[in-house]
């Protein structure tokens, strides 16, 4: 038996995964390598070590604290595009009715033209500038 | 892996995929305790493991058309919630508190309720130490010795999870392990007075 094989059949064995052809097959092998004896060994040594020991539990409040979060944050992104969508169409609609209204004085559309660039403008800065940020961040891609 | 319970994880699965927000609460209600386990064996922090956790969920539900509700949903989720888990360890390091407990001579859960202070304090070391070696080993091997000793997760469910053949999970573990005691033994090395307190107390 090739030695990849024989460490398999270990492993079965230590965690009582093996069936009878390959519990004898290991036998075998085990047999006729006092190498593979000791290897075997030392990791039911190490098997030994383990017993005992556990992961704690979790605080009682986890599955809580997840429907708390799943109720919270699962409905944000659609809330948020929502109210961005919707102040974004009502700003231009106005901003463009207002430049566009010839009963109104060209200074009042100039300024409103202003305005509108100016706003624009800042978007864009912050809008690069978030991006920035986003790329630098060794934590981006994780959501807290 | 799974859960037994009135409605299985397909009748959830389905019915929040055409919107039933409820549906997959429940679901998510019934695997969160494995998840976080699991994700606490791999980043230490419980707060940390709770985000990861939240996050795959989030992340589940939001790609739920994606899966096929014909196969089983812990693993899918499971590869989720470890790939979080492997890109948080990867940015940050090595961190958070030791999870694990030692129920072995005395050692008790949480240390210090009603048992020897010094049993617990082998006990407490020797959690350490398991633990100190398990973040030297890679994520994957760190991975599999998560799922086989401390989940007690069968061949063929570390298979499904991993989506490996058996016997990639039998040849991995064996070298997880043999990784893992190598780690110990190294530190035991430098550690004669734990050894010294552990064979008095065995």
């Amino acid at each position: 038996m090739d030695r990849e094989r024989a460490r398999r059949l270990m492993m079965a064995h230590m965690d009582g995964e093996l069936d009878g052809a390959e519990r004898r097959e290991l036998e075998e092998a085990l047999a006729a390598s006092p190498e593979l004896r000791a290897e075997l060994g030392r990791l039911e040594e190490l098997g030994r070590r383990l017993s005992g020991v556990r992961l704690r539990d979790p605080a009682d409040d986890v599955i809580e604290e997840l429907d708390r979060t799943l109720t919270k944050r699962a409905g944000l992104p659609v809330g948020w595009l929502l109210v961005v969508a919707g102040t974004l169409a009502l700003l231009i609609w106005s901003l463009g009715a207002w430049l566009l209204d010839p009963t109104l004085p060209a200074l009042l559309r100039w300024a409103g033209g202003a305005v509108l660039l100016g706003l624009l403008l800042l978007f864009l800065v912050k809008a690069r500038e978030r991006w920035i940020e986003y790329r630098r961040d060794p934590y981006r891609d994780v959501v807290r | 892996m799974s859960s037994a319970g009135a409605e299985t994880d397909k009748a959830l699965l389905l019915r929040a995929r055409s919107g039933d927000r409820e549906a997959f609460s429940r679901l998510a209600r019934r695997h969160a305790g494995e998840a976080t386990r699991i994700a606490l064996g791999y980043l230490g922090s419980e707060e940390d493991a709770r985000d990861m956790v939240q996050e795959a969920f989030l992340r589940a539900l939001r790609h739920m058309d994606r899966f096929d509700v014909e196969r089983p949903f812990f693993p899918w989720f499971y590869r989720i919630l470890r790939n979080l888990c492997f890109n948080l360890m990867a940015k940050r390091g090595r961190r958070g508190e030791c999870p694990l407990v030692c129920e072995r001579d005395g050692g008790v859960d949480p240390p210090g309720r009603g048992a020897d202070p010094f049993r617990t304090l082998v006990a407490t070391e020797r959690a350490s130490l398991v633990w100190e070696a398990l973040q030297t080993l890679s994520p994957e091997h760190r991975e599999i010795i998560v799922l086989r000793h401390f989940r007690d997760l069968s061949y063929q469910e570390i298979a499904e999870a991993l989506e490996i053949p058996r016997g990639t999970v039998m040849s991995r573990l064996f070298y997880a392990r043999s990784a893992l005691r190598r780690a110990i033994d190294a530190r035991l090395g430098d550690e004669s007075g734990t050894l010294a307190a552990d064979a008095e107390v065995s």
